[in-house]
């Protein structure tokens, strides 16, 4: 239920920008029906892009 | 989901091709009402089978438990038998249209069905799926499990008897075993995305995991250690996590062990004074059984001593011959034969002086007697015979008084054994050959769940202390982790990387607490409310509200605040179940009106007059879309005019017989339903 799936988001957006980007992209590929162990593997990419991200921001 | 249309040929009761269109309009005051209308055995319970055929493949509902595999028919009998004259077989289908979300599907399910004269089979044969998107673009399925993936998505399997339901049978989602419990949690889950929660979960464990064991590997001194310890808390916390739901389990499973046992021990409670009885008088049994056991055992012990009372009459004889020839003194003799010697040898007198000569007639008696009385071994066997005898006979008056008081002994034992076995066969017959459940065993399983409970309740104390600790220290490791990399500027990648993963990870299980709790009050909230608007005047009186269990299982309570689920009516768990399903449509999505049909085979026949009112009244607003299958019994001119007054009633089918086995559908004016329906003859 995408309405569900809002209040969810809405909830995570009291957390730092990075971490709702994180938690809605698990939150997206656990509803896509992917399996568990490759959300993980798509979790690490989306982790390492929005760290690179977050360094270039940084720097 | 909202149903458009159903398609049948040859199926069940409806032979050839037909039709029902459902009335979907969806939004406030659209036609959403369907009424399929039809008397016992004309088929309602068809077209309810058809659905969930169409849908989910499946052949058997939940009231066909005591139906056997092979009487179960879904091809139409009348097609056979004019296909069997042909030598052919019979295609069946299932036709489904549905809509969802805006998007077009159709599911076709078929049958292939053949007789001989002997027997008649029945397989399943392909399945389809078309969908038909928002932008006109169709695609179609043939594989049965993405099928049933696609479909899942939209109606969980879980879940369809919230929605698609036999009336008599809604009321059992109230009082489902653990099993169906856990999957009815897991269908809710999914319909309200709490599933998508618990796998994002899942993932950013793994992803943190994985990252925290890199870091580990690559870091080195006070860094390393901190992340290497938690590593091995997290480790830790993740075991005790499953402990503690295994603990869970077992606590649920105990909890429902001590309802079934308290419901027994309360069936019994009548009997139980003569299960107490019982219990006394097989004690004593047991008492009067071992003294028995004693007294034969005594008896054994002196078996060889009281043989002699066998000859008891041989030892009198015996012994009172020898003691009147030693009364005589006849026995023993020796002494009168040295006296005899002494006259004849040596005095030749006797002792009164008189003298004994030889040849005298004195000399000729004595030396008679003399020779009469020479055996001296003989005498003395006889003495030695006399004293054992006469030990025989005292020893032989002790036994015998001992054997007769042990006989005796005995003798009122087995008496007593035998009224006490007649007095338990009184109780047993009282206490009745169907409930001979020992109330004692009862209270002793009841015991031992008791103690498990309070066992698991300490482990789960401990646990839980066991976490805090854990938690505590792993914030504390994960602050001084951070200002590790503050103090050593560790800003490398791979440890932002983890950083992130465990904020992660922290947030969404935040965020799953608050939600799957506000989701459980919000649900709960809802039913109330429903409950509230549908129940009749005597519910309103005795309940006060519904309470929704962590498991998303259901519990009532009084107006004096009790659990009473356990004591409401048939009547009063269907409207429950109805505000339940209604309460979880509308929290799933977010207070509008859940897109899914509520398909109710004969739903009145267990609720009051109010309770169909109210149902007939509210429900129409409450759902997206309505399907009642009714009989005349419960649909009448009162019925429908509630229904017409409220403006949602949008299709109206009747179910007519055609024969045996044979059904039609057809469609009626709403306007003029009023005309063939029969009176109520009971309240208004």
């Amino acid at each position: 239920m995408s309405d569900i799936g809002d209040l969810i988001r809405q909830k995570l957006e009291n957390y730092p920008p990075d971490v709702a980007e994180l938690a809605i992209a698990a939150i997206q590929s656990s509803e896509s029906g992917m399996p568990e162990s490759s959300i993980a593997d798509y979790l690490e990419n989306v982790v390492r892009q929005i760290v690179r991200k977050r360094g270039v921001v940084d720097e | 989901m909202i149903l458009t249309k159903l398609t049948m040929n040859d199926f069940r009761q409806f032979k050839g091709v037909q039709q029902v269109d459902f009335a979907s309009q969806m939004g406030q005051g659209g036609k959403n009402v369907t009424v399929i209308f039809g008397q016992n055995g004309r088929g309602k319970t068809g077209l309810f089978r058809a659905i969930v055929f169409a849908l989910y493949g499946e052949r058997r509902l939940s009231q066909d438990e005591e139906v056997e595999q092979q009487e179960l028919y879904l091809v139409n009998s009348g097609a056979i038998e004019d296909k069997k004259k042909e030598g052919k077989s019979v295609h069946a289908y299932v036709e489904l249209d549905f809509r969802h979300k805006e998007e077009q599907f159709t599911i076709k399910r078929s049958l292939l069905a053949i007789s001989d004269k002997h027997e008649r089979l029945e397989q399943l044969g392909p399945v389809t799926l078309s969908h038909t998107k928002s932008d006109g673009n169709t695609m179609t399925f043939n594989d049965p499990e993405e099928i049933q993936r696609i479909v899942n998505n939209i109606l969980d399997k879980n879940v369809k008897e919230y929605f698609l339901f036999d009336g008599e049978k809604i009321q059992r989602l109230t009082m489902a075993s653990i099993e169906q419990r856990k999957e009815v949690a897991k269908g809710i889950k999914n319909l309200l995305n709490v599933d998508a929660l618990e796998k994002a979960i899942k993932a950013l464990q793994k992803l943190r995991k994985s990252l925290n064991t890199e870091v580990g590997r690559r870091a080195t001194g006070e860094y390393k250690r901190v992340v290497y310890q938690q590593n091995q808390l997290d480790e830790k916390r993740n075991a005790l996590k499953a402990r503690l739901s295994e603990i869970e389990e077992e606590h649920s499973h105990l909890s429902v062990e001590k309802k079934k046992t308290d419901k027994l021990l309360e069936e019994y409670q009548d009997i139980l004074h003569l299960v107490k009885e019982r219990n006394d008088l097989e004690t004593q049994l047991k008492l009067q059984k071992e003294h028995a056991a004693h007294l034969l055992s005594e008896m054994k012990a002196r078996t060889a001593k009281s043989s002699q009372l066998l000859i008891s009459s041989t030892i009198d004889y015996v012994f009172n011959v020898i003691d009147q020839k030693k009364q005589r003194g006849e026995i023993p003799s020796e002494v009168r034969k040295d006296l005899i010697e002494r006259i004849l040898d040596i005095d030749h007198k006797c002792i009164c002086e008189r003298p004994v000569l030889p040849g005298t007639p004195e000399q000729s008696a004595l030396l008679r007697w003399k020779n009469k009385v020479a055996d001296i071994e003989l005498e003395d066997s006889a003495l030695e015979i006399w004293r054992s005898l006469s030990g025989l006979r005292s020893s032989r008056d002790d036994i015998s008084g001992l054997v007769e008081t042990l006989l005796q002994g005995y003798a009122v034992c087995r008496n007593d054994i035998e009224k006490l076995l007649k007095k338990i066969e009184d109780v047993n017959d009282q206490i009745g050959a169907s409930e001979r459940k020992d109330t004692a065993d009862l209270e002793k399983i009841r015991k031992n769940i008791e103690e498990k409970q309070i066992k698991i309740e300490a482990e789960r104390i401990t646990i839980k202390k066991e976490l805090e600790t854990i938690e505590a220290d792993y914030a504390s490791l994960s602050t001084q982790r951070k200002n590790l990399e503050k103090e050593e500027n560790l800003k490398n990648e791979l440890a932002r990387r983890a950083s992130l993963a465990e904020e992660t990870y922290e947030a969404v299980e935040q965020v799953y607490k608050e939600f799957t709790d506000e989701i459980k009050d919000r649900i709960a909230q809802e039913a109330n409310k429903y409950f509230a608007q549908l129940l009749d005047k005597e519910g309103r009186e005795t309940l006060k509200r519904i309470l929704v269990n962590s498991d998303y299982s259901l519990q009532m309570i009084d107006w004096l605040g009790k659990p009473t689920l356990a004591n409401i009516g048939a009547g009063q768990r269907q409207v429950m179940s109805i505000s339940f399903i209604a309460a979880l449509a509308k929290v799933a999505s977010m207070d509008s009106i859940l897109e899914m049909p509520l398909f109710m085979d004969t739903p009145f026949g267990r609720l009051s007059y109010e309770h169909r009112k109210n149902l007939l009244r509210y429900l129409p607003s409450y759902c997206a879309q309505w399907i009642l299958l009714a009989t005349d019994t419960e649909f009448r001119k009162q019925e429908a005019s509630l229904l017409r007054d409220g403006g949602r009633w949008g299709k109206f089918y009747v179910l007519l017989s055609k024969g045996p086995g044979v059904t039609v559908i057809q469609e009626r004016d709403i306007e003029h339903a009023q005309a063939m329906l029969s009176d109520a003859m009971e309240e208004n």
